[in-house]
């Protein structure tokens, strides 16, 4: 059976290894941008089961990504995983964000609070790719 | 949260917040919360690949072969993400919304709400809000919630697993104007030395506390041009006054 194709964009590199190695050995392809703009770059190519996506980036930030890519039509998956305030349980309610970076959120299938473990990352995947 | 009260001396500390005439009181400091926030993005992700690491090391190890280390890792990212989400919480304190408040409500549903969550039969809890009907204050509904909140924790979490007792009276001094609720408990009291720390941020003797609750009690309060003042005798509990100004100290 074909892999599914995950593209973890992500400017931390070990966080993305570790991701990466545990995604792998669970029988998925997985490859890895490190910054918003190589991360655009290869989501435009839209052949990803699933985008695992961090907010916080140089260059192009995840929530700007986000939007692009959502704005072209391109309704490939996103899970945001992010150590921001933002994307804490609290923050839904939470007027220190920014309305534009509340409405972004939406935008994506699921979002997972740094730090997590394997198992929230897994149970998150399988649920909106199998 | 402030710290767990053992028997102590009779002592008083009370402190009058400065006026919100002053600017000094509740004020955040200049950009604290964009700073918290930046610190917890940039401790929050090293705890993410320490905690993927442990997933990896766990699934490729022969089974059990580190387990204990492995899960003491894990409880001390966990207690990490904790600390780092009650900073942020202290720290994003904004500046109050200010309409008239009905207090004897407030405080009842405060009472009502702490006692749900603590949910402990072995302590009896007594009010007397009778001084307080049909009177209101300036304030920020939600913080003085909060402030109401954390003094009531700290009244049960003083008694844990012992029977005990909460009172919460209402008083009002026509002289100045001023609301007082007066929470006392039967708890174990505040060893003395911990007393002039127990507003610190960060101090804490309560072995899950963060210690940051009587800090933003304190911080609300300033903004209020309210006051708090705790005191405490050996082994009889412990009693916080909180006076609020009935008309804000910022008006005329």
């Amino acid at each position: 059976m074909k892999k599914k194709k995950i593209l973890l964009i992500d400017d931390d590199r070990e966080l993305c290894g570790e991701m990466a190695e545990f995604l792998a050995d669970e029988g998925y392809a997985v490859s890895a941008a490190f910054d918003g703009r190589a991360g655009a770059s290869k989501a435009e190519r839209r052949n990803y089961a699933l985008l695992i996506l961090d907010l916080k980036m140089p260059g192009i930030g995840g929530l700007e990504l986000l939007s692009r890519l959502r704005a072209k039509g391109d309704a490939t998956p996103v899970i945001v995983i992010s150590g921001s305030p933002l994307v804490t349980p609290r923050d839904a309610d939470d007027t220190f964000a920014p309305a534009a970076d509340r409405c972004a959120l939406r935008l994506a299938d699921a979002v997972i609070p740094k730090p997590f473990d394997m198992d929230r990352l897994l149970e998150t995947i399988r649920r909106i790719v199998g | 949260m402030s710290p767990r009260r053992t028997a102590a001396p009779a002592g008083k500390t009370p402190r009058r917040a400065p006026s919100r005439r002053d600017g000094a009181g509740g004020a955040h400091p200049p950009g604290l919360g964009a700073l918290a926030s930046a610190l917890a993005h940039e401790l929050r992700n090293p705890l993410g690949v320490i905690l993927l690491s442990v997933g990896n090391i766990r699934r490729k190890s022969a089974p059990g072969a580190f387990d204990a280390q492995l899960a003491g890792i894990e409880r001390k990212v966990e207690e990490s993400g904790r600390v780092i989400d009650a900073f942020l919480s202290y720290a994003r304190i904004a500046p109050p919304r200010f309409a008239r408040v009905a207090i004897a409500a407030l405080v009842e549903e405060c009472i009502d709400a702490a006692r749900g969550r603590h949910a402990r039969p072995g302590i009896a809890v007594g009010r007397d809000l009778g001084a307080l009907r049909g009177r209101s204050v300036e304030a920020d509904a939600g913080q003085l919630e909060r402030l109401f909140g954390a003094v009531l924790d700290n009244a049960y979490e003083s008694i844990a697993g012992r029977r005990g007792r909460i009172g919460v009276r209402g008083s009002f001094d026509p002289a100045s104007g001023a609301v007082t609720v007066r929470v006392t408990d039967s708890g174990c009291g505040i060893h003395p030395g911990d007393l002039p720390r127990i507003r610190e941020p960060f101090f804490t003797t309560k072995g899950r506390g963060r210690g940051l609750g009587l800090s933003a009690c304190e911080r609300i309060a300033g903004f209020h041009g309210a006051s708090i003042s705790v005191s405490s005798a050996p082994g009889r509990g412990a009693v916080v006054a909180i006076s609020i100004p009935s008309r804000s100290s910022g008006e005329p």
